[in-house]
Parts: structure tokens; C-alpha cells; sequence
């Protein structure tokens, strides 16, 4: 098992030089002027000579790939640089936005998991029921609503109409958390809701459900014993997933509801060409992804007993 | 099964764990904000009251972040906030007038002597003299990336109230980058902490300074008079919706920056809006490498084919002022030209283009004229010009492609690319009108991405580098601002109309046309 996860591990080695070499080329081929777009997009100007200057300094004016070079140096140090906007250091940027992603993350999967799983429960065990084509319409409404659309018509319906809650994020309180996570998780939940639907019909009709139906097993100790225990598996890596994505950060909701994560950073250095901050955050990304995964895949070990008496998969 | 509950529960634990890992500042934030929020109504604890300010113009990604006017454009937070303010401002004809300066006079063409007004205290409590001063700009000119370029200062005396900046060249301009936000006068010996704070002579000082946020509180010794005690807190919100719905909400009691669509939304008797045209200019740059653009006669067909009038007064619902050089008009100033589609197709025929296969555009040797619009979306009202501009030359037969793009600068440099580029600038931000020419319109100037060139211009641009007298130097600068708009190189669309839209309960917020001064002591909440 700790071979497993050391291999795993050392796997993102690769990965992260990929990816950044590969980010660090898009950016440095497609990014245009960093200095000169950070004072074009505030309508001030610097002479050709100054631009020219802070281009030096910051070491823009050396070939792409002493740059590229430089800079994972740098990283492999554990000097993520410093923000060309803020001039903080990038790393110190990432991690205290962090905290509010993450919060907001863990908040959205479990309202997700809290909506979907009992309503895709519900609409396979019920199938072709008018609860369950009722189900199917709103989640395939769900699916089509994006983002921004759902927060504007929650914020006019719950701070606009009602004044429940409030517009604008008052730091990580728990009425500021509401809006954004209802969004993030409503447009989840129709995914999931359907995956989960699908997945219990599909089980429902294996043999093993069968026999024990014929052993006189009571409906519900199947589906939540047996089909749901199954179904974990398939669950796990699509939250895992979603989760992975959630830890991006959600720049629209974030910007919209003023919650200072890591999306709305990485939109902001986006858009004002803040080298550090965007490759910090694809490392971030890529990161997140193999190691949520990871984390996955550890869990089935733990949830699938055939994994353990196979034995060897993961021992080896 | 009781293992994978194990499991489960150490899962849900962990993220509860990390999760909590926002808590301390969360407590924190959540306390003081929503108390403000309260605040904002009434305060049952005291009688002061407050006013939470929601903008777009804050933070981190405008460069303004913090109150420390010597690091980059945050001088505008110090100033626009009223916590710094400089020797000299602008008024609302956007003229130099003494502020914290009582009086100056050039002594020579290198040196300037100005006298600093009597009886002015920091906020810390330290009286502001010349050395204190002095102390000021000595710092500025060591460590802010514009201000050495601009000011060419070799050296600063001070005696008692009398500050003496003595330039390394004739430098006419210095009095007007003495009103720039950057030169707002902070004590040093207080300095700048670590959350951007500082100590200024303006009526309210900073309690709390974050990259999202800051908090105000009026001063009760401020030099100018008494300031109606309130607090103030300065929200950034860089979304225009959420700016929107905040103050319909009642969680904003004033903004900055709300989209031109909202302003219907608060006209009407619980709300004041309260505008005022800046120098920002609306406008389009013809690129002199493209053939067809060297000829006058089509320059001017385009010209005269856009509608100013049109696209300021429905497009932008009248939130904007229709211009007519790089400057905003003066009362009784009437365009060089105007409007006229007729005269623009006449033109178009002089020049030899035609519909003659009756596609609706014109055309000369077998081939349509057309053109390429390039904009950026940074700014709103550019791409809603792009889509006027483009109709309003279908209408003449031009066809115009339009790429609105983030990446415009690096298109502009491939002078092939685009015909026409649209853009937005503060062209008068410091009184100095020559900043715009030698910016945007001089032969050499690194802004005349058109190539735009006429030697009338550039002796002129030198003629005012090196005028003191105001008056000369304002009739100069209408004499370039003529022969540029003559010329159609540059064509003018519209001013900024800045508004400020508060509760009706908020007096006293009032934009000025520099778009520097937003806070003053005149602000009441009643």
C-alpha cells in the first residue's frame, strides 16, 4: 500500500513539469506584455523606457526558456516567485485564499451529496413514476442553467426579495456561504442526480438483488446495504473529481458573491497576465487532481473487500 | 462495515478540520461586517453613523491596493478616500487651484518655491511643515516607479513653510504632478505599516487597510473645518451586478463603478445619483499605414459618419458626454464637425467608391471597402462603440470587422491587423494637457500605435514643453487638440459621465471631472 501511494506520488513529478512547461508556454507565446497590460487595464501609462525597465526586473526580457528554467528552479527550491501585481509572495497568495475554497468546496459537495443521493435513490426506485419524471425535468433543467444565471436568480430571490441573505460575501460567515454554495451544488446535483439514478437501475437489475429478494431481504437493507454499497465505488470517483474541480476554485460564483478564493485569484491574474499566480495555480490544479484521485483510489481498497482479497493490486 | 464508518468519519473530520482552518479571520470579518451592515441604518451603539461604499476601482487588480501613495496608483486610494491630499488639486473645470499649498511662484524655469499653509496637522498628530514634506517627496522620488520620470526633481529645500523643488531641467508640468495622488503629502516618520496604512492630513483616517477593504473614520481635527463624525467602509466588489444588487439590497449605501443598464434601476426618489463628465475619452485611432487611411477625404467620410450624439445618448442611456477633442467641450464650445452620413457618402464618391454591384457597400475595382475594428473589452463602453461605429458605417457602405479582444496589444503591433483602434484613456489627469499629445499624437509619442504624424503638432508639443504662463499653455494645447481633430487621425466619441449613486440619506458625494476626490468632509449621512 505505501509502495502504491509512493508510486503515485512520485508520479506527479512528471505530471507537474509537464504541465507547467506546458503553461508556461502557452503564457509565454499567447500572454502578450505582462507590464504593459497591467497598466493599460488601469488606464495609466509608463514610457517606453520604464516598461522597459520593470520588464528587466522581472526578468521578461530573457529567452522563454531560461525563463521557463529559472523558474522551476525556483520552484523546486519552494520559491513560487512573487505575485507581479501584489508583489506578495505567490505562495503565501495561494494558501490564505485557500482556506475559503475549501470551505466552500466541502460545503457544496455536502449539500450535493445531501440533495442528489436521496433524490437519484428515490427516482431509480420509483422509475417512470411522475415523482421520478419530475425529477428527470428538473435536473435536466439544472444541467442547462449556467453558473451565473442560477447565483443572479438566487441572489434576487433570497437578498433582493426575500433579504434573507445577504449579496456580497461578509467574509466566511455562514449566511454568505449559503448563496454560493446553493449555486455550485444545484448545477452539481442535477449531474449527480442522474449518475446516481442510472446507477441504481443498473444495479437493481444484477442477480445478486434478485437473490436476495428471494431470501426475503427487505428492500431497503438491498438498496442501502448492498446497491448502494456498489455503487460507492463509481460515487467516489466522480466526487473525487468534482471535488478536485470544486478546489479550483469557482471563478463566476466567487466573483459574483465576492468570496475571496482561488478562483476569482486566478481570473484576476488571468486577466492582468500575473505570471506566478497562473502557473502557481496550475501546479495547484494538477496537484489537487492527482491527489484527490489518489485519495479515491485509496478509499476503494477500503470499500471494495474483492480489492483486499485480490491482495495483490494494491499491495504490490 | 464499522471500518468504512471509521473511515467515513475521519473523512467528514478532516474537511471540518481544514475548513475550520478559515475560521479565526472568518470570526473576525464576519463580526465587523455584519455590524456595519447594521451600521449602515442606524447604529444603536453610538450615534455615529456608517456608510459602506461598494467600487470597482479598488483593489489588487487596479493597482490601488492600500493607502501608501509612493507604490503604484494607490496614491488614488489615499486621495480618493480622503485620508491624503496633495500641495495642489484639480477643480471642476479640471484647473490647478492650491490645496495644502497656500501660494507658489517659479523663481526660475528650474526652481519652484511653494508655501505650505499654516495650522495643518497629520492624523498622527504631527504638524505638517515643509520638512515634513520634504521628508515626503524625498521618499517618493526614491521608490515610486512614475514620479522621478515625471517631476525630474534634482533637489528639495525646506524652511519653515517654504518648500523648494529644483528640477534638473525646465519643467513646466511639475505644479500639475504635484496635484497627482502620488504626491499626497503622508508622514513619514509614521511611514507606511505593513497593511498599506499611512498617516495624511485628509479628513478621515484609516482604522483598518486590507487589498479588499478599508476602514474610515472622520477626523475631529481636521484643518479645513469640522467633518460631520461618521465611519466609512470601502468595499471592493469588482462585479457590476453584484455592485447592483448590493445597494438594492440595502448592503451598499453608495457605489462607484454600477453598469450604464443600472441606472434606471435608481432613478427615482429613495436614491441620488450625482455625475460629472471626466477627462476619460472615448476614441478611435486611424492607422496611417493602411493606404486608403492617408487620404484626409476618407478619414473624414469616417468621421463625420459616427454618430456621437447616438451612441452617448441611447446606447450609454445618456451616461456620457459627446466630445469633440481630447478634451471635454467647454460651455459654448461647438464641434469642428458634426455628424453627417450624406456628406460622408460624397466624400466616398469623390474618392472614387461606389455600390455598383448593389451589395450595400461600397466599392472600387472590384473590391468592397472594408476595415478592421480592433477594441478591448476591458471597458465596457468599447465594445458598445464598436457595434455603433459599425453600423453607423454600413450605413455609408464600409464594412467593418470588429475584434474585441483582451489580447489587443499584442494584435496592435501587427499593423496589418486593424485599421481602426478604439480605446480608452484619462487624458487630462493632472491639468497638463500636454500629457495627452505627447502620449498618443507625436511623431515619436509610444501610444501613436497609428503612426499618426504631423510636424505642425510636434513643434507645437515643443513650444508647450517649455511654456509657464497657463494661459499660453491652454491656448497651445486648443491649438493641437484643433489641428489633431482637423486632421481626423483621431477621432473623439465621448467623455466618461462618472456617477456616484447613494441612498437618498447620503449627502455630499460628489464626483469631481479628475476623478481623484471622492470622500470630502462635505459628506453627511443623515
Amino acid at each position: 500500500m505505501c509502495k502504491y501511494i509512493f508510486k503515485r506520488l512520485l508520479s506527479l513529478v512528471p505530471i507537474l513539469i509537464g504541465i507547467s512547461f506546458i503553461s508556461f508556454a502557452l503564457i509565454y507565446f499567447t500572454g502578450g506584455d505582462a507590464v504593459a497590460v497591467r497598466y493599460e487595464a488601469i488606464g495609466g501609462m509608463l514610457s517606453p523606457e520604464l516598461i522597459n525597465q520593470k520588464r528587466e526586473e522581472l526578468g521578461l526580457n530573457r529567452p522563454f526558456i531560461i525563463q521557463y528554467l529559472s523558474w522551476l528552479s525556483s520552484i523546486i527550491k519552494g520559491d513560487m516567485g512573487v505575485s507581479y501585481v501584489s508583489g506578495k509572495p505567490v505562495f503565501g497568495y495561494i494558501i490564505g485564499k485557500l482556506p475559503n475554497t475549501l470551505l466552500l468546496s466541502i460545503s457544496s459537495l455536502i449539500t450535493t451529496i445531501l440533495i442528489s443521493l436521496p433524490l437519484g435513490i428515490l427516482s431509480a426506485i420509483k422509475r417512470n413514476s411522475i415523482f421520478d419524471n419530475i425529477i428527470k425535468a428538473m435536473s435536466f433543467i439544472g444541467n442547462s442553467l449556467p453558473n451565473f444565471f442560477v447565483a443572479l436568480v438566487l441572489s434576487y430571490v433570497f437578498a433582493l426579495q426575500m433579504k434573507l441573505l445577504p449579496v456580497i460575501s461578509q467574509g466566511t460567515s455562514f449566511k454568505s456561504l449559503i448563496l454560493p454554495t446553493l449555486t455550485l451544488s444545484l448545477a452539481m446535483s442535477a449531474k449527480y442526480i442522474r449518475q446516481i439514478r442510472a446507477l441504481i437501475i443498473s444495479e437493481l437489475s444484477k442477480p445478486y438483488v434478485s437473490g436476495a429478494r428471494a431470501r426475503g431481504i427487505k428492500e431497503n437493507t438491498i438498496i442501502f446495504f448492498n446497491v448502494l454499497r456498489l455503487t460507492s465505488l463509481t460515487l467516489i470517483t466522480l466526487m473525487a473529481l468534482s471535488f478536485g474541480s470544486l478546489l479550483g476554485g469557482s471563478a463566476i460564483v466567487e466573483s459574483i458573491f465576492m468570496w475571496d478564493g482561488i478562483g476569482k485569484l486566478a481570473i484576476e491574474s488571468i486577466k492582468l497576465r500575473d505570471y506566478p499566480v497562473i502557473l502557481a495555480y496550475v501546479l495547484w490544479m494538477a496537484f489537487i487532481y492527482v491527489f484527490i484521485n489518489l485519495l479515491a483510489d485509496i478509499s476503494y481498497y477500503f470499500l471494495d473487500p474483492r480489492l483486499r482479497i485480490e491482495g495483490g493490486k494494491y499491495a504490490n | 462495515m464499522r471500518k468504512q464508518m471509521k473511515l467515513i468519519s475521519a473523512a467528514i473530520s478532516t474537511a471540518l478540520l481544514l475548513g475550520a482552518c478559515a475560521a479565526p479571520n472568518k470570526q473576525a470579518n464576519e463580526n465587523t461586517t455584519n455590524a456595519e451592515t447594521t451600521a449602515a441604518n442606524s447604529d444603536s451603539t453610538s450615534d455615529v453613523k456608517t456608510m459602506v461604499y461598494g467600487t470597482t476601482s479598488y483593489g489588487v487588480g487596479m493597482s490601488d491596493a492600500g493607502l501608501n501613495p509612493h507604490a503604484d496608483y494607490s496614491g488614488w486610494s489615499c486621495v480618493r478616500y480622503g485620508v491624503g491630499e496633495t500641495l495642489f488639486k484639480l477643480n471642476e473645470n479640471i484647473e490647478l487651484v492650491p490645496w495644502l499649498a497656500e501660494s507658489y511662484k517659479f523663481l526660475d524655469d528650474n526652481t519652484l518655491e511653494v508655501i505650505i499653509k499654516d495650522g495643518i496637522n497629520f492624523s498622527s498628530g504631527r504638524k505638517l511643515d515643509a520638512a515634513a514634506a520634504k521628508e515626503c517627496f524625498e521618499d517618493l522620488i526614491a521608490v515610486h516607479d512614475r514620479a522621478p520620470a515625471d517631476m525630474k526633481i534634482k533637489e528639495i529645500k525646506a524652511d519653515g513653510r517654504t518648500l523648494t523643488f529644483i528640477s534638473t531641467e525646465p519643467n513646466p508640468a511639475l505644479i500639475n504632478f504635484l496635484a497627482e495622488p502620488y504626491s499626497a503629502i503622508i508622514d513619514m516618520q509614521v511611514g507606511v505599516d505593513e497593511t498599506k496604512n499611512v498617516s495624511g492630513t485628509g479628513p478621515y483616517k484609516a482604522i483598518s487597510v486590507s487589498d479588499t477593504e478599508i476602514k474610515l473614520e472622520s477626523r475631529d481635527d481636521y484643518w479645513e473645518g469640522p467633518v460631520a463624525k461618521k465611519n466609512i467602509t470601502v468595499k471592493s466588489i469588482t462585479d457590476g451586478d453584484t455592485l447592483t444588487m448590493g445597494l438594492q439590497s440595502g448592503e451598499l449605501d453608495a457605489t462607484y463603478g454600477l453598469p450604464y443598464a443600472s441606472y434606471p434601476l435608481f432613478e427615482n426618489d429613495n436614491y441620488t445619483i450625482n455625475s460629472s463628465a471626466t477627462s476619460r475619452a472615448f476614441f478611435m485611432q486611424l492607422n496611417f499605414e493602411n493606404e486608403l487611411l492617408k487620404d484626409k477625404n476618407i478619414r473624414s467620410a469616417i468621421a463625420m459618419a459616427v454618430d456621437k450624439e447616438g451612441f452617448v445618448n441611447v446606447l450609454l442611456g445618456g451616461h456620457g458626454k459627446v466630445a469633440n477633442g481630447p478634451f471635454p467641450m467647454k460651455d459654448g464650445e461647438t464641434p469642428n464637425y458634426s455628424f453627417s452620413p450624406e456628406k460622408s457618402k460624397e466624400l466616398l464618391n469623390a474618392a472614387g467608391w461606389s455600390d455598383s454591384d448593389g451589395d450595400g457597400y461600397v466599392d472600387k475595382d472590384g473590391k468592397n471597402f472594408e476595415l478592421n475594428f480592433l477594441t478591448y473589452p476591458g471597458r465596457s463602453e468599447l465594445p458598445i462603440l464598436a457595434q455603433s461605429v459599425q453600423s453607423n458605417l454600413k450605413d455609408i457602405g464600409i464594412k467593418l470587422n470588429i475584434n474585441s479582444t483582451e489580447n489587443y496589444l499584442e494584435v496592435v503591433k501587427d499593423s496589418s491587423a486593424w485599421d481602426i483602434l478604439a480605446s480608452a484613456m484619462v487624458t487630462n489627469p493632472t491639468g497638463n494637457k500636454a500629457y495627452f499629445f505627447e502620449t498618443t499624437s507625436l511623431t515619436e509619442s509610444s501610444k501613436n500605435r497609428g503612426h499618426y504624424s504631423n510636424s505642425e503638432l510636434d513643434e507645437l508639443a515643443k513650444t508647450l514643453s517649455t511654456t509657464f504662463d497657463s494661459e499660453k499653455r491652454d491656448e497651445t494645447a486648443q491649438k493641437m487638440s484643433d489641428i489633431l481633430v482637423d486632421d481626423y487621425g483621431f477621432i473623439f466619441v465621448s467623455h466618461l459621465q462618472m456617477s456616484l449613486v447613494s441612498k437618498n440619506n447620503i449627502k455630499g458625494l460628489v464626483p469631481m471631472p479628475s476623478d481623484y476626490y471622492e470622500f470630502s468632509k462635505d459628506l453627511v449621512i443623515e
